[in-house]
């Protein structure tokens, strides 16, 4: 078996044609940075299961769907952002994306603001250029990276947000992705965030699907921090049963900056989130948190790397996972400490709850250590609901459905109790009852 | 015994002790006090020798030789004890293999022969009723999971089987209700004699109702401001640090 | 004297730096032409005086190796040249040696070589207890305490006899847990293997001594294949314990051994390891590639196997004795120690596979790197579908000596069945200075320091190990972390 798994996508196939209605299309830079990386997703192609990390996900279903590039929707798209739980509705900036383009229409962009810009990549390319290209071509220099070239290839529209030295945001920027699918199609939206120094900025991402069709979500967002700003970052992963949803998260924080993130996996077919984080200067601080979901024949991927370079940083993780039916949940975090990030504290936790003998989890924490004076840690635990307590909650009078949920709700609430935002965590909290009110009767699953 | 002449220490880029004068004679027991960030235990790491705290002038003559120019375990094995502040805890080694390695070390600077396990049990258990150290805190490993008071009446229980020539106790009364204190004071007690010095930091006068010194030192602002008999322990109780300090400070 | 002291008192004894075991026998050797091709698997094989079976397991052992030599492992965290296969010798024997009958027709030049190395045969034969198979170079030297072993009816004895007296049982077992298709160094063992153990416990016996084996790598360019295979019948009990060690040469030395144990219905195999070859010198010249496949299979219900490692050897070690839990209610147990210091580099652990109902099993991992050394933990915990009510707690912790080393913590767990359970927690950390300091304010030389308190961090471990093994583990815990401080 080989490491690699070569996929003829048309979209791919009709390169030429696509990239002239993309984004920036016409910028001589931007149109050589696409076809680079067109030849190296060509060169290093999508990896298979034999490739480390991504022994757990496999992409051959993905790579056998004759995936096109997503067009824009034909007139307004049959759907209002509440009925769809895309957030949304709080009163700051809020940008959406429909099938990769902007929607002018639904979003507020907000005042103009001093030293603070929020736009859409399009609007960027054509009057930031300037901010924009250092970063984009920053991040497109990785090899190896199949999705992450493929995104930078076909980059669709997405955030961006640039804030100047000092800017603090009070509302977080709330961006909303809508994938409206009648045949199979595919989005690459691009994120950029960057906080200057002292900034304060937040963030919140919604991903949902609405149309018939499969459909494969690509984006990538690179959040660069730089020294002593602190970037809050929450997303809502809940696209459609149909959906492929590979996303990548690209951190960088300078010294004394911090990154807060957390994430909630509930929807896909198959979903990965990868979340790679650099503590680069001295006394940064990284926080991931998030909860995932997953029933019936869902796959969920949670892939996070910490890279600890410079000095002092701490890290944090914990993630919790409950599987159902025959779902497959996947957790691989590394922490790495290089060879002079002395005094490096670094933690993580992961916990899983399975609640059918069909589901499974894997679970791969990994610590890299180059330098002595740390403190690093992992914990791992997966398992059914605990026997006991069950028996406990039914000799007070719930019943056994009803206390199985009062306990799994209660397992997944400690994920989310480090959220701080009120709203957000109300919204987390409506995802959680609206799952667990979609789950089926105990013993319906014990008969089967 | 032990002669400090204009002893200057700096921690982390910071001059802590601006020039300590102390001597303390064979078999006396000294005190000194003072308030927090006084210095107290800078003086004793520095005395102990440990790294982070770097002599930057003055000298140190310990029974007639240069103590700074040895390392933290010479100065050990030479007879010179500390009695931490915080004992720390090592983890899945036995109290008594620590000590019997400790013991060791000293026996064979001196020419002893080392002393076998059996030997050492022996050895031991003459030590151990005096102090009330029950076999079960031998067994466990050092420190871990002590209470305050267990842990400073094994510092004690140390000090007596290495049998130092000078020992430093720095706080040894600190976190301990009375019945500790008296157990760890009557322990030390035990100890004086003839060709033992100590020196006694505490921030307390209370200690000192136990441990009756010979001389009795304030410390303030990395210097010694004041001397005296154990009447000065006292006057300060009544009248407190500030006046003191703050005379110095002016 | 006791064997305890005798062991403790011969690792003192070895003097101040650097390898203790470097000494080389001069021993006259009976060797197969350099490199590996049909013709030396046939040529060992009939050394051997194999059976036809024997015979076409090896070969087909070797066609399959030699189709997959682009397929040597690179997973693992380690880093060394391509090791060429035909440059080494695959049989070498002290020629004196022809199958002895008993300890007196044993080379003397052999035995006093073993008394180097702490393992006097004739002392352990009349005062611990310890019935020794001692595997010099690739052949079985001499087994002792056969007559009390016979009695109780145990069988102990080197695979090659055990080929010639037991072929049944032999037959029945050899590969059955790790077959010769497993890896690139099993299929590789499996074609050229020389020697090894053959430990069989019949049902309901208690083997009434520790069982031991010392492997000694002596002659030059070449590698030890040894094969071990331990098979405890119903309600029966061993501990087996196997001793390492190499002498001091330039080059590198390829060691890749196979160990097979089979525990039936209420049987309990005990394993422990001192593994202390040569790790090479402080630049990392010579030393042993130490790539070994351990497998236990708890066949029957309630069966156990335990297995202790204290890995303070080799240049570079691949090892994970593991378990597969077949039997319900069977239990697997990994306790390890892994010391590397210098340019040593280790990528070990073990993998556990629930298979049945109610099993359980406990990983304590502690690994220590010093000087420029990598120590890996990797380590795999699978429940599968059927392993209702299963169990796991793994415990890794890595400590780390100076700023020029790595340790690393590569968990892999799967778990498919909602009623099991698995705990897993690693931690990595430092010696802390006020442990140094508290230390050496007692009177401790930092190195002595250092021992103690490694020791103590090793300590669950340490306790898992029979006595005689005790000792000699934290004797050698201290040698193996020597100049690691300055």
């Amino acid at each position: 078996m080989s490491r690699r798994i070569v996929a003829e996508f048309p979209f791919v196939e009709r390169f030429d044609e696509v990239a002239a209605g993309l984004p920036g299309a016409g910028l001589d830079w931007l149109d050589a940075l696409r076809r680079d990386s067109l030849d190296a997703f060509n060169r290093v192609a999508l990896p298979s299961t034999r490739v480390e990390a991504w022994k757990y996900t496999n992409l051959k279903d993905l790579a056998k769907t004759p995936f096109d590039i997503a067009a824009s929707p034909e007139g307004d798209p049959p759907f209002d952002l509440d009925g769809i739980h895309a957030g949304g509705s709080g009163a700051g900036r809020r940008l959406v994306f429909v099938n990769g383009r902007f929607d002018a229409g639904r979003s507020r962009t907000g005042p103009p603001s001093e030293g603070l810009a929020v736009l859409s990549l399009g609007e960027a390319l054509r009057s930031r250029a300037r901010i924009v290209r250092p970063h984009i071509e920053r991040l497109s220099s990785l090899e190896d990276e199949a999705l992450l070239a493929l995104n930078t290839a076909f980059m669709m529209d997405g955030c961006v947000i640039v804030a100047g030295d000092g800017v603090t945001i009070d509302l977080p920027v709330e961006t909303v992705f809508v994938n409206d699918a009648r045949s199979p199609t595919s989005v690459h939206p691009r994120n950029l965030v960057v906080a200057g120094a002292g900034s304060r900025i937040a963030l919140t991402e919604t991903h949902v699907g609405a149309g018939p069709s499969e459909y494969w979500s690509n984006p990538v967002t690179e959040i660069v921090v730089a020294a002593s700003a602190s970037v809050v970052h929450r997303k809502i992963q809940r696209e459609s049963r149909r959906a492929y949803h590979l996303a990548n998260t690209r951190v960088t924080l300078a010294e004394r900056g911090t990154y807060r993130a957390f994430l909630m996996s509930v929807g896909a077919g198959l979903s990965r989130c990868e979340i790679d984080a650099t503590l680069e200067g001295e006394g940064a601080d990284c926080r991931l948190d998030g909860a995932y979901l997953a029933r019936d024949r869902q796959h969920t991927d949670i892939t996070t790397r910490v890279t600890h370079a410079g000095s002092g940083g701490s890290s944090r993780q914990a993630f919790r996972g409950v599987l159902d039916g025959r779902s497959r949940g996947v957790f691989q975090g590394r922490v790495s400490v290089r060879p002079d990030a002395q005094r490096t504290d670094g933690h993580q936790l992961n916990k899983t709850l399975l609640l059918s003998n069909d589901a499974e989890i894997d679970t791969k924490p990994e610590l890299e250590i180059y330098a002595d004076d740390v403190k690093c840690s992992h914990g791992a635990t997966a398992g059914h609901l605990d026997e006991l307590e069950l028996l406990y909650l039914r000799s007070r009078g719930l019943g056994a459905e009803e206390a199985r949920r009062v306990l799994i709700r209660a397992f997944v609430a400690e994920a989310v109790e480090s959220v701080e935002d009120g709203p957000f965590r109300d919204r987390l909290d409506a995802e959680i009852d609206d799952w667990l009110s979609r789950e089926p009767p105990a013993d319906a699953e014990a008969g089967a | 015994m032990l002669e400090i002449r204009d002893l200057h220490v700096r921690v982390d880029e910071r001059e802590v002790l601006k020039g300590i004068d102390l001597t303390i004679a064979r078999g006396e027991v000294h005190a000194v006090m003072g308030p927090n960030g006084s210095g107290k235990s800078t003086l004793a790491y520095a005395l102990a020798g440990r790294d982070g705290y770097e002599v930057t002038g003055g000298t140190v003559r310990y029974r007639g030789a240069d103590l700074l120019a040895l390392s933290i375990e010479e100065r050990a094995r030479e007879g010179l004890f500390l009695a931490f502040q915080y004992p720390v805890e090592i983890p899945g080694v036995a109290g008594t293999t620590f000590l019997r390695a400790a013991v060791n070390a000293r026996r064979r600077h001196r020419g002893e022969r080392e002393l076998d396990a059996m030997q050492f049990v022996k050895f031991v258990r003459e030590k151990q009723a005096e102090l009330n150290i029950p076999d079960d805190m031998l067994k466990r490993p050092v420190n871990v999971g002590f209470s305050g008071g267990e842990k400073k009446r094994n510092e004690v229980f140390q000090m007596a089987l290495l049998e130092p020539t000078f020992a430093v106790l720095d706080e040894t009364d600190s976190g301990l209700d009375i019945d500790a204190l008296k157990m760890v004071a009557n322990g030390v007690n035990a100890l004086r004699e003839p060709a033992r010095s100590m020196l006694v930091i505490t921030h307390y006068q209370r200690l000192l109702d136990y441990i009756v010194p010979d001389r009795v030192h304030v410390l303030a602002h990395g210097r010694i401001v004041k001397s005296g008999g154990r009447e000065l322990a006292l006057e300060l109780e009544r009248e407190g640090y500030g006046a003191l300090t703050a005379a110095e400070a002016a | 004297m006791s064997a305890v002291d005798a062991a403790a008192e011969t690792v003192e004894a070895l003097g101040e730096s650097g390898y203790k075991y470097g000494f080389v026998t001069d021993i006259e050797s009976d060797t197969a032409p350099k490199g590996l091709d049909e013709e030396i698997v046939r040529f060992i094989s009939a050394k051997k005086g194999d059976p036809e079976w024997l015979l076409d397991w090896r070969l087909k052992a070797y066609r399959l190796w030699e189709r997959q030599q682009d397929e040597e492992p690179r997973w693992a965290k380690v880093s060394y040249p391509p090791i060429d296969y035909q440059d080494a010798y695959y049989y070498s024997a002290p020629k004196s040696v022809d199958r002895p009958k008993s300890l007196e027709e044993v080379d003397p030049e052999l035995l006093a070589t073993y008394e180097k190395l702490g393992i006097p045969l004739h002392e352990q034969e009349m005062l611990a207890g310890v019935a020794v198979d001692a595997v010099f170079d690739s052949v079985s030297v001499a087994t002792t305490f056969k007559g009390e072993l016979e009695k109780a009816g145990v069988l102990f004895c080197s695979i090659s006899e055990a080929v010639e007296k037991y072929p049944e049982l032999v037959r029945r077992y050899l590969g059955s847990v790790v077959p010769y298709s497993d890896n690139f160094y099993a299929t590789l063992n499996s074609a050229v293997f020389t020697d090894g153990s053959f430990v069989y416990v019949p049902e309901g016996v208690r083997c009434p001594m520790e069982l031991s084996t010392y492997f000694r790598i002596n002659a030059a360019n070449t590698g030890q294949f040894e094969r071990t295979l331990i098979v405890a019948d119903k309600g029966s009990y061993v501990s087996y314990l196997e001793g390492c060690t190499a002498p001091m040469r330039d080059e590198h030395q390829l060691h890749a051994a196979v160990v097979e144990l089979v525990a039936l219905d209420d049987a309990e195999i005990k394993y422990s390891t001192v593994q202390n070859w040569y790790p090479g010198d402080e630049e990392g010249r010579g030393g042993i590639y130490n790539f070994v496949t351990k497998r236990g299979a708890c066949r029957g219900s309630r069966s156990r196997i335990s297995w202790t490692q204290v890995e303070t050897g080799s240049a570079i070690t691949w090892k994970y004795p593991s378990c597969i839990l077949q039997g319900d209610h069977s239990v697997g147990e990994f306790y390890s120690i892994a010391i590397t210091n210098n340019r040593q580099q280790a990528d070990t652990g073990t993998k556990m596979l629930h298979v049945g109902r109610d099993t359980r099993s406990t990983i304590v991992s502690k690994g220590i790197s010093a000087g420029r050394a990598q120590s890996t933990y990797r380590g795999l915990v699978r429940m599968q579908g059927k392993a209702e009510s299963a169990r796991n707690f793994t415990q890794c912790d890595s400590l780390l000596i100076g700023d020029k080393c790595g340790a690393h913590t590569v968990p892999y767990i799967e778990v498919r069945n909602r009623s099991a359970k698995v705990e897993h927690e690693a931690t990595t950390s430092k010696i802390s200075d006020d442990q140094m300091d508290y230390c050496r304010q007692r009177g401790m030389s930092a190195e002595e320091a250092v021992a103690l308190i490694v020791n103590g961090f090793c300590k669950e471990v340490l306790q898992e190990l029979p006595m005689e093994f005790a000792v000699e583990a934290q004797k050698l815990v201290g040698l193996s972390l020597e100049g690691s401080v300055g």
